[in-house]
């Protein structure tokens, strides 16, 4: 199983999302969402035709717990929510993957060292357990921030648009 | 004839040189007494100068005998007195100075003794009866307030302790909350 970190400007982040969502046909996912909603998420999931059936959501903006099968946590709790995708890994039978949008938004709420910890943390869990990650960051100024991370990822891929 | 008694004097001049000096006299145990002048001087160390009820007091006395330099048993007589000018303790004891002496000597503060300033008396008489004495003060704090110290910190100890434990209590019970959660959300999407 892979990991994978991409890196693309802002205006097409959302479609490197939706290409990775459909790329796995079904499959079930772990959606960790750190810059939008789950509604929001969900809503432009939806009006691309894709299918979120299958998607599990961890809510990091939300602070309301309003829909009950999403799971909210502040992104400052990075244990639990490492421990949240934990969870889902061991919940979901069969392949499945987890994606991170946007990774690089965890360090606005924690210091690099702990988010490098977090990222170890998941993609070596992952990769024990046969579950594909991909981990989007948006392309800007503070990029070098996530010198650090880079190492614990199978694949980088830069988006030079 | 002249030159007979030069002769005669010079053999006795010869003569009187040749003869053994007299040793000088080592003085007697008498005048050793006589002339003896005692100083004393008590010498308690820094951490010693405050100490707790219960614990032990720790001196130095030095002897110095300025009057006369031979061998004299001297007698010492030591004693403490509490805030109220209380004996707490007497001890006695008999030692051999030459010029000076600088011993160390213990005593026990009873655990009983109330906090305040005491007083190390030492009485020094020799053979004929002089006396020199000196004294030295220092301090006996409560045993009670070393216990309130040490409840105090045990105190902490258990907060810190506890609050330690509420932590990881609370960190068991949100993962506990967040597996239950996620137990439920899969359960029912696959219901579905």
């Amino acid at each position: 199983m892979v990991s994978l970190l991409i890196i693309a400007p802002v205006e097409s982040l959302q479609k490197e999302i939706n290409q990775t969502v459909q790329s796995f046909k079904g499959k079930p996912g772990i959606y960790v969402s750190l810059n939008k909603t789950h509604k929001s998420t969900q809503d432009i999931l939806k009006k691309e035709g894709i299918s979120i059936e299958n998607l599990f959501f961890i809510d990091c903006v939300t602070s309301e717990k309003i829909i009950p099968d999403v799971l909210n946590i502040p992104p400052t709790q990075l244990g639990q929510l490492s421990y949240a995708i934990l969870s889902f890994i061991k919940e979901l039978e069969g392949k499945k993957f987890l994606l991170i949008d946007a990774l690089s938004t965890l360090l606005i709420y924690n210091e690099e060292n702990k988010v490098a910890q977090f990222v170890k943390e998941i993609t070596e869990y992952a990769s024990e357990n046969n579950v594909e990650v991909i981990a989007l960051s948006p392309k800007t100024k503070g990029e070098e921030l996530l010198n650090k991370i880079f190492n614990f990822f199978d694949k980088v891929k830069k988006d030079k648009k | 004839m002249k030159s007979q008694t030069i002769i005669f004097f010079l053999a006795c001049l010869m003569l009187l040189n040749a003869l053994p000096v007299k040793a000088q006299a080592q003085p007697s145990q008498e005048s050793i007494i006589k002339n003896s002048l005692f100083d004393i001087i008590i010498e308690i160390p820094e951490n010693y100068k405050s100490i707790k009820a219960g614990s032990e007091l720790l001196s130095n006395i030095k002897l110095v005998n300025i009057g006369s330099q031979g061998r004299i048993d001297v007698s010492l007589d030591y004693e403490i007195t509490s805030p109220d000018e209380k004996s707490i303790l007497k001890k006695k004891e008999t030692v051999a100075v030459e010029t000076q002496a600088n011993f160390v000597r213990i005593f026990d503060i009873s655990k009983d003794s109330p906090p305040g300033k005491y007083a190390l008396h030492v009485k020094l008489t020799y053979a004929d009866g002089k006396e020199a004495s000196a004294v030295h003060s220092f301090e006996v704090t409560s045993l009670k307030n070393s216990r309130i110290y040490y409840y105090v910190l045990g105190g902490i100890v258990v907060l810190a302790l506890l609050s330690y434990l509420s932590i990881r209590a609370k960190s068991i019970i949100e993962k506990a909350k967040i597996r239950l959660k996620v137990h439920r959300i899969v359960k029912e999407r696959l219901r579905k």
